[in-house]
């Protein structure tokens, strides 16, 4: 065999090495990542959690900025997907109305979420 | 000079090694997609953490608050809760509010003094404060003497009584200095201590201590301010300070907000600064009237 054909065996079993070892093994580890690599499951659970704070603290800024970090098209966006999705699945009212009155007041509200902005919340 | 075979294949490995592992860390990594709280960056960590407290002040759940929080560093999450807590006092949040920050504080093993104040902890000590016993005997009022038709008239002394006139009970608290400074926003703070006796090693010593849990008032003819001692515990256990209005006079009350004010401060510009108002410290000291 001619000496070339181990040079080109080494190199493809290196880097078949290379590659099990970067992407299997050792892979590279993301500590720091931002809300917007959340899992789905926590994504829904920020953004309840963003809409249940605005309840309390009414900070509409504040809201605005810990929805930018989803990095959707608009900042409401998953706001209304995530409320349309519960308005779907008949959620409870009290899940679902302060996503309601957050996106009403970033003037996101559609017309399924009338229902749930009757009087203000606490 | 030539090289054998297996020089051959050691050298091709390891430049595959090489681009392979470039290759998987710089050019193309594992991209993680669906990733939980605990590897957030730290400040969206702390956000994570601050929005679990005010969402559960908002809808109390405590288990499911637990869930949200775990895996994320315990020391954390207590700054965190303190930080939140203390944000809602500042915001002036309601009591429920305050109350179910401090429950989730506490569950975490938040121990301060506005979480036990919040969790109700604290009431021994907040009503400790003396409140001023006026236990006053109402007598009948004198009626006037009956006039009879004789000549003269009879005087019964049944019918009269001296009324001895009630002297309130002297205060406890007693201002021991006050500090006026000027400061770009106005401010009045209490510093508000007592003396206790403690034992130590079978010798007895006065200490003097700050007074926490009793509450201030400021009242104004437009409105009314109120606060509680101890809620910055870094500013002393005994202190509370209130934002005040310039061009504004403040009557200062202790425990309730009736009779004589403790202190009348007016706030107003001062003359050897612009843009400066009156602030004033106003230590008190509170000895109890033994009876």
């Amino acid at each position: 065999m001619k000496s070339g054909y181990w040079l080109v065996i080494g190199l493809v079993a290196g880097l078949g090495l290379g590659l099990l070892v970067g992407w299997v093994l050792v892979p590279v580890q993301y500590y720091d990542t931002d809300p917007s690599a959340l899992h789905p499951a926590y994504r829904d659970e920020y953004l309840h959690l963003v809409a249940r704070t605005y309840a309390v603290d009414h900070q509409l800024n504040a809201a605005q900025t810990r929805l930018r970090r989803l990095e959707a098209t608009t900042p409401s966006a998953p706001l209304c997907e995530l409320t349309a999705r519960l308005i779907a699945t008949d959620a409870p009212t009290t899940t679902i109305t302060p996503l309601a009155w957050l996106a009403h007041d970033l003037n996101a509200a559609t017309p399924p979420m009338a229902p749930y902005l009757t009087g203000r919340q606490p | 000079m030539k090289l054998r075979p297996p020089g051959l294949l050691l050298i091709g490995l390891l430049l595959g090694l090489t681009a392979g592992l470039f290759y998987t860390w710089e050019v193309n990594p594992v991209q993680y997609y669906d990733t939980s709280p605990p590897l957030l960056r730290r400040p969206y960590r702390a956000d994570w953490i601050q929005l679990v407290a005010f969402a559960q002040s908002y809808e109390a759940n405590l288990e499911h608050a637990k869930i949200l929080l775990c895996d994320l560093p315990p020391e954390e999450i207590q700054t965190q809760l303190a930080v939140a807590l203390d944000k809602a006092i500042n915001d002036g949040r309601t009591l429920l509010v305050l109350q179910r920050l401090a429950g989730l504080a506490k569950e975490y093993g938040v121990d301060n003094l506005v979480v036990q104040i919040y969790t109700g902890n604290q009431t021994a000590e907040l009503f400790a404060t003396p409140r001023t016993a006026t236990t006053l005997t109402v007598t009948p009022t004198p009626r006037p003497p009956t006039l009879t038709p004789a000549p003269t008239a009879t005087l019964d002394p049944q019918q009269f009584s001296i009324v001895p006139t009630p002297t309130p009970p002297p205060s406890p608290y007693t201002i021991t200095a006050t500090t006026r400074s000027c400061l770009p926003t106005p401010r009045i703070a209490i510093s508000l201590t007592h003396r206790l006796t403690i034992t130590t090693h079978g010798k007895e010593e006065l200490v003097t201590r700050g007074l926490p849990g009793v509450d201030l008032w400021l009242l104004w003819t437009e409105g009314a301010d109120h606060a509680v001692t101890g809620l910055r515990p870094a500013q002393g256990l005994g202190y509370a300070d209130f934002q005040v209005a310039p061009e504004q006079t403040y009557n200062l009350y202790l425990n309730q907000p009736t009779g004589v004010p403790l202190a009348t401060l007016p706030i107003q510009p001062c003359q050897t600064e612009e843009n400066a108002w009156t602030a004033w410290l106003l230590e008190v000291a509170y000895a109890p009237t033994e009876h």
